[in-house]
């Protein structure tokens, strides 16, 4: 038995004043009414029954001292010395901050191996890499030099920190609540990982948080994102955020670059704790990256990041008898593939087997259970009056009117859609224009034929259809853009089922197979642009690091005692503190009971 | 709160006990009682030769002719008796369970109840090394309640100071009559002077002794220290069965001691338990002991 707080044993102080006291108090005094009648004979005591006359009050409140005394001193009991250890050590990428002492990756190794050294010689230990995903690097062993030799191979990673998923194998491997899971890692709050750990089923007596990490001054890109200008939707937005987090004014220079080399650079300045978005306008390229320049800082990691940027050509199914006005506004957009056809062979079949983005469909109705988004232009009512209506009202802030003025548009007066929400543009008779999930798939619906209004005429109608097509395409590149770790999954043309290439950002180059109209690669383990080729067809994988929790690599000086220490403590040992509490307040209560009875005797 | 006093039912039905008076002596206020000695009622309780200063009507003729002399005719005299009770509230009564004050104290409101039931004037006085309380000789209803304020809230300490109670009975008008002594007379050297001053007084007097089972039968045992709660006095030491029949022996020796003063001094002396309810000592121990009788229906 170790005790946390030997201090606490100055609670045994109160032994020789409980001893005093009670020999001052004499509990054994009775009254009698007359003393003259008693002749107590004090040789006549047999010194066995003397000794059995010990008073049991008196060892009652010693034993409550003592209990209490122990309990302050946080004793704790060695647990059996063939406990499992399971050892988890945070490899995210805050781990590879360069510290004064050296990366901070190879102190939690140290603290490992530290850890690893006071283990009874019959512990067995498994060591898991808490990257993403965790991997076990070596299984249970008592092979202390092979430990060694797994620890000291081990290397920090470039994907954000995930302990969640090294503690659920960590739980899985360990056994039971005789396993101990020992976490090394920079985490800013300990605390947190003990909570994580009670979600997962791991209780906080088989938990043991081992900090590392210091003070450590960084800047990093902790957010890049792009979106289609609104004034020219074929052109984007690039949106890089700098978050400083030194604790001095940093200034450093971020440059934008393209496939075809670098297309900008700016000088930013940051206050302590700033964060400070920095946009750039770039044409539609495959991808770009972002580069902090002139920056010395402890985790270069986050000093670049790449983005690909959703240029791929768009597929349109145009189910049209020829309106001139719409054919130019479709052929105005630079990356479309047109498919025509007669609208009367639009058929739900069509839809779906010609693997078309979406369909424009101009004088007839979309099929019903087309499973493509539509832009639909109605059919002009027979017998309808030739007599127009100006647009009086539309909505200014959806990304498909956003600064387009409609006020020169002039519809059928006839033409009115149906109830129903997302209405876009309303005429002086109703609702023109909607955009509405149809089915779980979106569409765009115009209450005329294009050639019965004169939107066709107006410079508004070519930028209102690139915009509608972008919409109703929904292409996003979030499948493309990636977290270090994440794993790469995309649809690919059935054309692709042969072996295709996957580049790293390293230069090797991994041979994969398609399934299922699918490319998987999970080993995207390192920031950078992964280039993934196929016959004919070359597709850019951005996978970056952009996570403020881990370019913070702010940490006090010295990690907190308490957390240490009891960290320390319960490494191979459990804490009896509590039962030995318990056990004083028991004697409290039998103390207290024999001291009434007494009483009740002594009365008489 | 008097917690060892008969219920007001119970208080009832033992009106059908009286206080026996019996013997006495000295002038007494005229009353409804037959005084035990010489006076003015007109029941005949004999002759005696004539003295100078004798009242002549009261010459018996008869007698006289046949006797050649003078004689007296001699009537027993009416006088109203008093109960006096007196309670011991020094620190040995706390001794006990029930305490032996709080028995006496039920004890001495029960008497006082069926006297003043029967329209006999009551008085009280406790005592320890002072008066700690008093009620002046008196009757009627109120007057219980005034003895039952009077003695109620007694507590017991110091030592007993029996010398001095015949002096503080004579200070509650009701010097004659029935004087009932509620105590454990301990020790009895401290009521040795008292008694034999008291039989002096024109009271019959009844010592009754009150004691409790612990100390009729204790059960001490192992190393203790005693202490006496009156004088503080302590003997440490072993109990064990041999000192538990040493003490009883040396209050059986103790009680016949005190038995011996009390017959030395014309008192009756008569002991209870604190085990023993208060009624069933009324109606027995002190009906056999002729302090009380039952009424004549």
């Amino acid at each position: 038995m170790s005790l946390t707080n030997p201090w606490g044993l100055l609670a045994l102080l109160g032994i020789p004043v409980i001893l005093y006291w009670h020999r001052r108090t004499a509990s054994d005094r009775r009254l009698v009414p007359l003393i003259a009648l008693w002749r107590p004979g004090a040789a006549q005591a047999p010194s066995g029954a003397r000794r059995r006359r010990i008073d049991a009050i008196l060892l009652l409140r010693l034993a409550m001292v003592a209990a209490v005394a122990l309990a302050l001193a946080q004793p704790s009991w060695p647990v059996p010395a063939n406990v499992q250890h399971v050892f988890l050590v945070d490899a995210s990428a805050s781990m590879g901050a360069r510290e004064a002492g050296g990366l901070r990756f190879a102190r939690a190794i140290e603290a490992a191996q530290d850890v690893l050294d006071h283990l009874p010689a019959r512990a067995e230990v498994m060591i898991i890499r808490g990257g993403m995903p965790p991997t076990v690097v070596h299984g249970f062993s008592r092979d202390r030099s092979a430990l060694r030799a797994a620890l000291g191979a081990m290397r920090a990673g470039e994907a954000p920190k995930n302990l969640s998923a090294g503690l659920l194998l960590a739980r899985r491997d360990a056994d039971g609540v005789r396993g101990l899971i020992h976490v090394f890692s920079d985490v800013p709050d300990p605390k947190a990982v003990a909570r994580q750990a009670e979600r997962l089923g791991v209780s906080e007596g088989n938990l043991s948080v081992h900090l590392v990490g210091g003070p450590a001054e960084n800047l990093g890109i902790v957010r890049l994102e792009a979106a289609p200008l609104s004034q020219s939707p074929l052109d984007y937005a690039v949106v890089a955020v700098v978050g400083n987090y030194t604790r001095e004014t940093r200034t450093a220079a971020v440059s934008l670059n393209l496939p075809r080399g670098v297309q900008e650079r700016r000088r930013i300045s940051l206050a302590p704790g700033e964060r400070k978005p920095v946009p750039f306008t770039v044409p539609a390229v495959p991808w770009v990256e972002v580069r902090l320049e002139d920056n010395a800082d402890a985790l270069p990691l986050d000093d670049r990041a790449s983005l690909v940027l959703p240029i791929a050509p768009l597929r349109v199914l145009y189910a049209s008898r020829s309106d001139r006005f719409l054919d130019a506004a479709i052929r105005a957009h630079p990356r479309v593939e047109i498919q025509r056809i007669p609208p009367e062979r639009l058929s739900q079949e069509h839809c779906a087997s010609v693997g078309a983005d979406v369909a424009v469909v101009d004088g007839t109705p979309p099929p019903p259970g087309c499973r493509v988004p539509v832009l639909a232009f109605a059919a002009a009512r027979p017998g309808g009056s030739a007599h127009a209506v100006p647009i009086v009202e539309w909505q200014r802030g959806h990304p498909l009117l956003r600064e387009l003025d409609l006020g020169e548009v002039l519809v059928p007066a006839d033409a009115v859609l149906s109830a129903g929400g997302g209405a876009l543009i309303r005429s002086a008779d109703g609702p023109v224009a909607r955009a509405a999930l149809v089915e779980g798939v979106r569409r765009v619906e115009l209450a005329f034929p294009a050639d019965r209004s004169n939107i066709g005429q107006t410079p508004v109608f070519p930028v209102l259809v690139a915009r509608a097509l972008e919409w109703l395409a929904d292409r996003n590149a979030s499948a493309l853009n990636l977290t270090v770790g994440q794993p790469l999954r995309v649809s690919v043309p059935p054309a692709w089922r042969g072996d295709l290439t996957v580049t790293r950002p390293d230069g090797s180059i991994v041979r994969v197979a398609a399934e299922n109209g699918f490319l998987d690669f999970p080993a995207t383990d390192m920031a950078g642009l992964y280039i993934v080729e196929g016959p004919g067809v070359t597709l850019p994988v951005a996978v970056r690091l952009v996570d403020p929790d881990e370019s913070n690599l702010d940490r006090p000086a010295s990690p907190p005692e308490a957390s240490l220490s009891l960290n320390a403590a319960a490494a191979d040992r459990a804490d009896v503190s509590r039962p030995v509490l318990a056990a004083g307040l028991i004697l409290l209560s039998l103390e207290t009971w024999l001291l009434q009875r007494r009483m009740r005797g002594a009365r008489r | 709160m008097i917690s060892m006093l008969p219920g007001l039912e119970t208080l009832h039905r033992l009106t059908r006990l009286r206080v026996q008076w019996r013997a006495g002596s000295g002038a007494a206020p005229v009353g409804s009682r037959r005084g035990p000695r010489p006076g003015s009622s007109r029941e005949f309780l004999g002759l005696r030769p004539y003295e100078v200063g004798d009242d002549v009507r009261d010459l018996d003729w008869a007698a006289t002719l046949r006797f050649d002399r003078p004689y007296l005719r001699l009537y027993r005299q009416e006088v109203e008796s008093s109960l006096l009770l007196v309670i011991d509230a020094s620190a040995s009564m706390a001794y006990g369970e029930p305490a032996k004050l709080d028995y006496a104290v039920g004890l001495a409101c029960a008497l006082g109840h069926i006297a003043l039931a029967h329209s006999d004037r009551v008085g009280a006085l406790a005592f320890n090394e002072s008066v700690v309380a008093s009620l002046p000789v008196g009757r009627g209803a109120g007057h219980w309640r005034a003895m039952r304020d009077a003695v109620g809230n007694l507590t017991a300490r110091g030592a007993a100071r029996f010398a001095d109670v015949p002096t503080w009975l004579a200070r509650l008008r009701g010097f004659h009559g029935l004087a009932v002594i509620l105590s454990d007379f301990y020790p009895p050297e401290a009521f040795a002077e008292g008694l034999r001053r008291l039989a002096r007084f024109p009271l019959r007097a009844v010592a009754l002794q009150v004691l409790s089972p612990q100390e009729l039968d204790p059960t001490l045992d192992g190393e203790l220290e005693l202490a006496d709660c009156e004088t503080g006095e302590m003997r440490g030491g072993w109990i064990g069965p041999a000192q538990r029949a040493a003490y009883g022996a040396a209050l059986t020796s103790l009680n016949a001691q005190l038995e011996g003063m009390c017959r030395e001094a014309g008192i009756r002396y008569v002991r209870t338990s604190t085990g023993v309810p208060v009624v069933r000592c009324l109606q027995d121990t002190l009906v056999r002991a002729g302090v009380l009788c039952r009424e004549r229906s």
